[in-house]
């Protein structure tokens, strides 16, 4: 059933005060079109705003030249908003018609107008920008009342005071003061640390007097770790999370204006940001044995749950699984792998992983990097690097289709034999090659020797230096995929639904990717390569932040989607994903507005880079 | 309809100098007006109207914001029992007014436009009921039945059809959503509606 007053608790309608509503609703009209009826035409002047109660509508840019498909630039459907523009500019310049009957809602634009023009909010609703938009889409999804964990800052939330002690204060009396403050470290004086202060955590002492032996009365100076990780305290909680998985330490020293103020333990933010005392983080580091990575691993799922129902922002959500995930890896490879191993070889993931941005554990993509004169006979290294990549899977990191793992040769290599296949990658120009190039640029160190993995990325950009050519071919690929404006498009045909990788994601990470190298920007993670691309003057700031907001919406629709079909396969399996579809038809209005916006980004993206980088389509 | 017609040029011969001698000049635009009333029960004699509605047809386009919509309090003329009676609630009568006020203010808003209804002669006896002792006139307008107008697309098209007349089953042939259901103004809107959609078929 509908009404047949309009819906004004929905955005942007919400925005108006009662008086204004009360206009708004006397005025309203319901307006009926058949099939193929032109509701606005080009160059007409609309009879005002449209918002569809049952239909769809198709928008066509007549001055394109093309077929009528090239020409259509959007579609809209039920609850969608039409004509806005052409109101306030009292002039259309595109055609506006009726793809299937359609009945909407129609304010007259002299109403229309009024409103724009007497309330400042509502106005700013139409000034389309994508950032506008997503701050709307933040006002409706997260929660009321509930907290944007990506907004709380450390001061505000989990900072422990501090409990200090003397340099001469003894072991026992130390241990004595901790169990009496319920704290499970203890800050030092120490006035030649650069901080003023050192560090002792309850593992020290308990190592120091079970492990070395140490008298009860050894003063504390004598085991106190000299070098603080710190944090601001005006830092957000998520930053603090992540640096602690990246170093993987337990506790950051709590700074402000240079001060120290607090500690901050691993095990308080977690439980602040989950509400659970399940420790992700912590049953990672705990782990000794595969089973217990993999019941480690299976406990990310909830936490994904968890933060994607509390409305954390993606970006730091893919930060910090990425950071979980990565010292998932990274452990399995250290219980796996003996010392001489570790020390002659850099184990690096890949692609997505590498930059940070998988979520839910879709595949794996791995790469080993072998010291040259290291002697790892085939007979050793087979066995054990084939069994590495089998207990991956068997902790979640399902097999990657293509092949790219440790346990295929062609993706465990000498250094002297990596910088031979990339400079035929290089040379070869095949797809194939320029995609292992793109995955490989994508690397990320997560276990071993990092110095070798450090020598060879240098290497290779040093080598990439330059080859315009190259770069242009490499880029080649981001065209290859159209842009689908048409959202609904028949709807039948299209039941399967808007592929999002194809769609938005690749074309944004590879064309990103593509700059990246020809700027020489090292970062992977493909916000930061952005940033860092803005802040080189390389692309205009407006962009950078718009790619930014795509982004981060195509990641937000994919992981809602990766979790519904877990849910509804009942199971964590990563591979169980078996598609980027996204069902746009069951999208609420605002989250297809922020669509079509975020694709109307990648088309000009696209455009724009096509120029750029010298590419034709 | 003989009888009305006969009825019409009665009641204005006997107001051909009164108030509402507009009503029975012809119009001559080019708007429909859709109208409902919800009754507490069939019974003409017996039941009473509760509510009114009305909404205004130009083109494509209904005028569901500035419709005509009122709720009626009968207390003043059959007393506070009349609430018992026809089972009308509390809540019915919140900003409710008497019939009198609801009759004028709905003539005044029809005007001499056409009148559109589902099953709009059953409406139009009780609206009689009142309007007679009231203004001494049966409402004078041209009458439009939806599902005269359903009947008559649907036999132009398919000579041989025998349509279903019911009022579901013409909805649920147009393929329309139904606004708000049971309500005066939901159901003057829906049959507005399938008028819009019947006259632009053609």
């Amino acid at each position: 059933m509908v009404s047949e007053v309009l819906n004004t608790s929905i955005p942007p309608f919400d925005l108006l005060s009662h008086e204004q509503i009360e206009t708004l609703q006397q005025s309203v009209s319901i307006a009926y079109f058949q099939a193929g009826q032109d509701i606005i035409a080009a160059g007409g002047n609309p009879e005002g705003l449209y918002i569809i109660i049952k239909g769809k509508v198709e928008e066509y840019d007549e001055s394109i030249s093309g077929t009528r498909d090239d020409q259509r630039v959007a579609q809209y459907s039920e609850g969608d908003l039409f004509g806005s523009l052409a109101v306030l500019k009292g002039r259309a310049r595109d055609k506006y018609q009726a793809f299937e009957e359609c009945i909407c809602h129609l304010v007259p634009a002299r109403v229309f107008i009024d409103l724009v023009h007497d309330n400042p909010e509502f106005r700013h609703f139409f000034h389309k920008g994508l950032a506008t938009m997503e701050k709307q889409r933040l006002r409706l999804t997260v929660p009321q009342g509930a907290d944007d964990f990506s907004l709380v800052r450390i001061r505000d939330s989990v900072l422990r005071d501090p409990l200090i002690v003397a340099p001469s204060t003894s072991i026992a009396d130390v241990v004595l003061a901790m169990r009496d403050a319920h704290i499970d470290c203890a800050l030092v004086e120490c006035e030649s640390c650069d901080e003023n202060y050192g560090l002792v955590t309850g593992t020290d002492l308990l190592d120091a007097l079970a492990l070395d032996g140490l008298a009860r009365e050894t003063p504390v100076e004598t085991i106190t770790t000299r070098e603080l990780i710190t944090v601001n305290a005006s830092e957000f909680l998520f930053n603090a999370l992540i640096l602690m998985t990246r170093k993987h330490i337990k506790r950051v020293v709590v700074m402000d204006h240079g001060e120290v103020v607090g500690v901050s333990e691993l095990t308080d933010i977690l439980s602040y940001l989950t509400g659970q005392t399940h420790l992700a983080g912590v049953q990672i580091e705990k782990a000794k044995t595969v089973a217990e990575l993999a019941d480690a691993s299976r406990a990310l799922h909830a936490l994904i749950r968890t933060l994607n129902a509390k409305g954390v922002k993606i970006r730091f959500m893919m930060e910090l699984l990425a950071a979980l995930n990565g010292r998932l890896v990274a452990k399995l490879y250290e219980i796996s792998m003996p010392s001489e191993v570790l020390e002659n070889t850099a184990l690096t993931v890949l692609g997505s992983e590498g930059r940070w941005e998988q979520i839910v554990k879709t595949d794996q993509d791995n790469a080993l990097i072998i010291a040259d004169d290291f002697v790892w006979p085939d007979d050793v290294r087979i066995p054990l690097l084939n069994q590495f990549t089998e207990d991956l899977i068997s902790i979640g990191f399902p097999r990657c289709p293509g092949n790219i793992m440790v346990s295929n040769p062609e993706w465990a290599q000498t250094i002297s034999a990596w910088k031979a296949t990339m400079t035929a990658w290089t040379q070869d120009m095949s797809e194939a090659s320029q995609m292992n190039m793109a995955i490989s640029l994508d690397g990320h160190f997560v276990a071993g020797n990092k110095a070798l993995y450090q020598g060879l990325s240098h290497w290779a950009h040093d080598h990439m230096r330059g080859n315009d050519i190259f770069l242009a071919h490499f880029a080649q690929p981001v065209l290859s995929f159209g842009v689908p404006l048409t959202l609904f498009g028949n709807v039948k045909s299209d039941s399967q639904g808007l592929d999002i990788k194809k769609a938005g994601i690749f074309p944004l990470v590879h064309g990103v990717r593509s700059l990246a190298l020809k700027y020489r920007i090292r970062q992977t993670n493909t916000y930061r390569r952005i940033e860092e691309l803005v802040a080189a003057g390389a692309i205009h700031e407006r962009l950078g932040r718009n790619l930014e907001s795509a982004l981060s919406l195509f990641m937000q629709l994919r992981l809602q989607t990766q979790i519904e079909q877990l849910e509804a396969a009942g199971t964590d399996d990563g591979s169980q994903v078996t598609h980027n579809r996204i069902d746009v038809t069951g999208l609420n209005r605002l989250d297809r507005d922020l669509l079509r916006e975020a694709l109307h980004v990648i088309k000009e993206f696209k455009e724009w880079l096509a120029l750029e980088l010298h590419i034709r389509g | 309809m003989l009888v009305r017609t006969l009825k019409r040029l009665a009641d204005r011969y006997k107001h051909r100098d009164s108030a509402h001698q507009h009503l029975f000049e012809p119009y001559r635009g080019h708007e429909v007006i859709s109208i409902d009333c919800e009754m507490t029960g069939l019974d003409v004699k017996q039941d009473e109207i509760i509510s009114l509605a009305a909404v205004r047809i130009e083109g494509h386009q209904i005028h569901s914001g500035e419709a005509f919509e009122a709720k009626v309090d009968h207390r003043d003329r059959l007393g506070a029992d009349s609430i018992v009676i026809h089972h009308i609630r509390k809540m019915d009568l919140e900003d409710a007014v008497p019939m009198e006020t609801a009759l004028m203010a709905l003539i005044e808003f029809i005007g001499n436009r056409p009148i559109l209804g589902y099953n709009l002669q059953f409406d139009l006896k009780f609206l009689d009921r009142y309007t007679q002792p009231l203004l001494g006139l049966s409402l004078p307008n041209r009458t439009i039945e939806l599902a005269d107008v359903y009947r008559q697309k649907v036999v132009s098209r398919q000579p041989d059809a025998v349509p279903h007349l019911g009022f579901e089953a013409i909805l649920e042939d147009l393929d329309l959503p139904v606004f708000g259901r049971h309500t005066a103004l939901g159901d003057a809107t829906t049959v507005a509606m399938a008028y819009v959609k019947l006259m632009q078929r053609s």
